[in-house]
């Protein structure tokens, strides 16, 4: 059989010179806007070029040109930064974007409304902080997940370790993104720039996460590949290695689905971030690069099968694998409200609806980290923990939270507190439905309903997207709303009023 | 950037002039209330507020059953501090009806209940209507008490707590009281270094002023706290 053609995004990538299109040039225009392959290229920069869902149709029929913006995602490995790197996050935002900051489902921070004038403003300003953006989206490994609170303990720093040396190990190392957006001096694009990617990058997005088997705060079952620390008695013994997982599907598409990841075999934590190469470099050789929609590593899984899969594995690992490690159900955390912290001090987790700091919380949280400076983390639920707090810390953030009417997290009903939304409109161009508008107003009548049933404090998550592709992992969820359309193709058009 | 500035960072290092101070500037349009029993400690965060040209309520609970000097001391700290109002916002319930309802001796039987009644319920009163509540509790007067936040949220009565003097102790508030001329319960100069009311507390032998114990506080029980600053977090 001949092989099938390459996507379109394929051609554009390897068009791109790794990274590169025409991105400077349209950078330095007056557009306001990228077409072309530049679209799918700037993605691995960190950017989404969206318009307004809400003016789309009425723009359009007025013969008038769409509402651009971007969305700028800022990669942070296990969600850790400092007190001045939020607040200067922060200024950005609140200067250059729609003035909110918006915690990803990944662990990290989103900037929607930046106007394309403001693009490199905005991506030169956050590497200022030593923040970057490269590879927050693309087709590479995206964010790595790890446990953020600052527990105990050994385990949780080394979980935070390895998080934080997988997203260096593969960062994509083309020069194109100091040219474009940090003034650095072009390159020729040579075939040595990407050793590891080369020009076409993986075929698809890649997730990563580092998790521990006491508490899957990650959700690490719904990434591509999972690095899953198994603990005995306060110690990791090694990591048992999951592929496969990911959570994107189509409507009306029988053959794409959600997938759990299955365990590949046990290995010892020093090889943790080699495992993660090579599962990566068979994704890489062997994905699928003609249809988009089954080129999740996934796929891959379903069409092999483990123990093919396993056997690609050994032939390109210098060390063996063992049996993975048997575990029960994992219990998890959502790290809110007050907790000691093992040098003494304490942190302080705060709920942010659907990861949205907007308003009062906003206002709570500026008053918080620049009077205490504590240390901020963002957790895979869309919440923020601050940390390194003396008693006093922590007084004074309850405190502040509690005048700027900010419900703490034990005053939460358990329904709200493990809810979960994207964005969906009106910035991303994928939803077909709204979410993080709706999801308020559902919670209120959830609450309702489960109060009157007596059952407030019963935990159940619930999780709304706004189409099926699963940013907020719907499907892991007890209970989720996954946005389609009433048009029997499932596409974009019209989508559900609310 | 001046002392109190809204972008000072407060912490527990924060020294306490300046901390007192954010305390006035952060909380400028809120009612700052410091309630007091008029223990050395009282008298002496009275003072450093004073100083500071703030003028909070401060409030007392005249249980009906405090020492003479004790009112004596109330009434010499309204004329030292002018610009504050003294209020009471103690319990109307008299000792004899108070006999009528829960029998005599109350005090004896039920320490818990009589300190409810009559410090714990008017508290909630007191603090009604405020949105700071500055106390002078500090964290050597006990276990109960040592991990006192310089500020907190009081679960207890759903008020910002603000403990400024957390880190002091009973020397450091002598010298502060002599150093500032500071009216003080001449109690305190007879052997009684915590004084609350007249039938549950006693004189400790051998205690100075410079030295702090409730050992003479509810000395028949194993009772040390009224209740009114216990850590009740959800």
């Amino acid at each position: 059989m001949a092989p099938k053609p390459e996507s379109k995004v394929e051609v554009a990538k390897r068009n791109g010179r790794h990274l590169r299109g025409n991105i400077a040039e349209t950078l330095a225009s007056d557009a306001t806007h990228f077409d072309g392959d530049d679209i799918h290229l700037l993605k691995f920069h960190g950017t989404y070029q969206q318009d307004s869902r809400d003016q789309r149709r009425e723009l359009e029929r007025a013969g008038q040109e769409k509402a651009y913006s971007f969305m700028v995602r800022v990669a942070i490995p296990a969600g850790a930064v400092t007190a001045d790197q939020y607040l200067a996050l922060e200024k950005i935002a609140g200067g250059l974007s729609d003035g909110t900051l918006r915690v990803t489902t990944r662990q990290g921070f989103q900037l929607h409304g930046v106007l394309k004038g403001n693009l490199k403003a905005t991506i030169a300003g956050i590497n200022q902080e030593l923040l970057t953006t490269i590879s927050a989206c693309g087709d590479v490994q995206r964010n790595v997940m790890g446990c953020s609170a600052p527990l105990a303990d050994a385990d949780h720093a080394s979980v935070r370790q390895v998080a934080e040396t997988l997203a260096r190990e593969l960062r994509p190392s083309s020069h194109a993104y100091h040219e474009i957006w940090l003034d650095g001096q072009k390159q020729i694009s040579s075939e040595h720039e990407e050793p590891f990617y080369g020009d076409r990058y993986l075929p698809r997005k890649f997730k990563t996460a580092v998790g521990l088997s006491i508490d899957n705060c990650v959700d690490i079952y719904s990434q591509d590949v999972g690095l899953l620390a198994v603990v005995v008695d306060g110690r990791i013994q090694g990591f048992n290695l999951l592929v496969g997982g990911g959570l994107g599907m189509t409507h009306n598409k029988g053959d794409t689905t959600a997938r759990l990841a299955e365990p590949l075999g046990f290995l010892h934590t020093a090889h943790g971030v080699d495992a993660v190469r090579i599962v990566a470099a068979i994704f890489r050789d062997h994905g699928n690069r003609s249809d988009r929609r089954h080129a999740r590593l996934k796929y891959l899984l379903a069409e092999w099968g483990i123990e093919r899969f396993r056997e690609e594995f050994q032939r390109r690992a210098p060390f063996r694998l063992a049996a993975a490690v048997p575990l029960p159900p994992l219990p998890f955390h959502d790290h809110l409200g007050r907790h000691r912290q093992p040098d003494g001090r304490s942190f302080y987790g705060v709920f942010i609806q659907s990861g949205r700091i907007v308003g009062n919380v906003k206002t709570a949280l500026h008053e918080i980290v620049t009077r205490c400076r504590p240390g901020v983390r963002l957790t895979g639920q869309q919440n923020v923990l601050l940390t390194d707090l003396d008693a006093t810390g922590i007084g004074i953030a309850e405190c502040i939270l509690r005048e700027h009417g900010v419900t703490l997290p034990h005053e939460l009903s358990a329904a709200r507190r493990f809810s979960m939304a994207c964005p969906a409109l009106p910035t991303c161009g994928l939803a077909v439905a709204e979410s993080e508008r709706a999801i308020p107003a559902i919670l209120d009548q959830f609450e309702s309903e489960l109060e009157s049933l007596g059952l407030r404090d019963v935990p159940v998550t619930i999780r709304m997207t706004g189409c099926p592709n699963g940013c907020a992992r719907p499907y892991t969820a007890d209970l989720a709303f996954v946005g389609r359309t009433t048009s029997m193709w499932g596409g974009a058009w019209p989508a559900i009023a609310w | 950037m001046s002392i109190g500035s809204t972008l000072d960072r407060v912490d527990e290092s924060t020294p306490t002039e300046q901390f007192i101070a954010w305390t006035v500037e952060r909380f400028r349009n809120r009612r700052l209330v410091i309630t007091t029993s008029f223990g050395m400690e009282g008298c002496a965060l009275i003072d450093m507020y004073a100083a500071q040209g703030a003028a909070p309520t401060v409030v007392y609970l005249d249980t009906m059953f405090l020492f003479p000097e004790t009112y004596a001391l109330r009434d010499r700290m309204v004329q030292r501090y002018p610009l504050m109002t003294f209020v009471n916002r103690g319990t109307s319930l008299t000792p004899e009806a108070q006999e009528a309802i829960y029998g005599p001796e109350l005090w004896q039987r039920n320490p818990d209940q009589c300190c409810h009644i009559r410090k714990v319920e008017p508290m909630r009163g007191a603090l009604s209507g405020a949105d700071v509540w500055v106390t002078a509790v500090t964290r050597s007067q006990g276990t109960l008490r040592s991990n006192m936040p310089l500020i907190a949220w009081d679960w207890q009565y759903q008020i910002v707590k603000v403990c400024p003097l957390a880190n002091w102790d009973r020397p450091r508030v002598w010298q502060y009281v002599r150093d500032h001329n500071v009216p003080y319960n001449e109690l305190h100069e007879r052997g009684y270094p915590s004084i609350g009311c007249t039938h549950c507390t006693a004189r400790v032998e051998g205690a100075l002023p410079t030295h702090y114990t409730r050992a003479g506080r509810w000395r028949e029980s194993e009772k040390t706290e009224c209740g009114l600053h216990s850590e009740s977090r959800p």
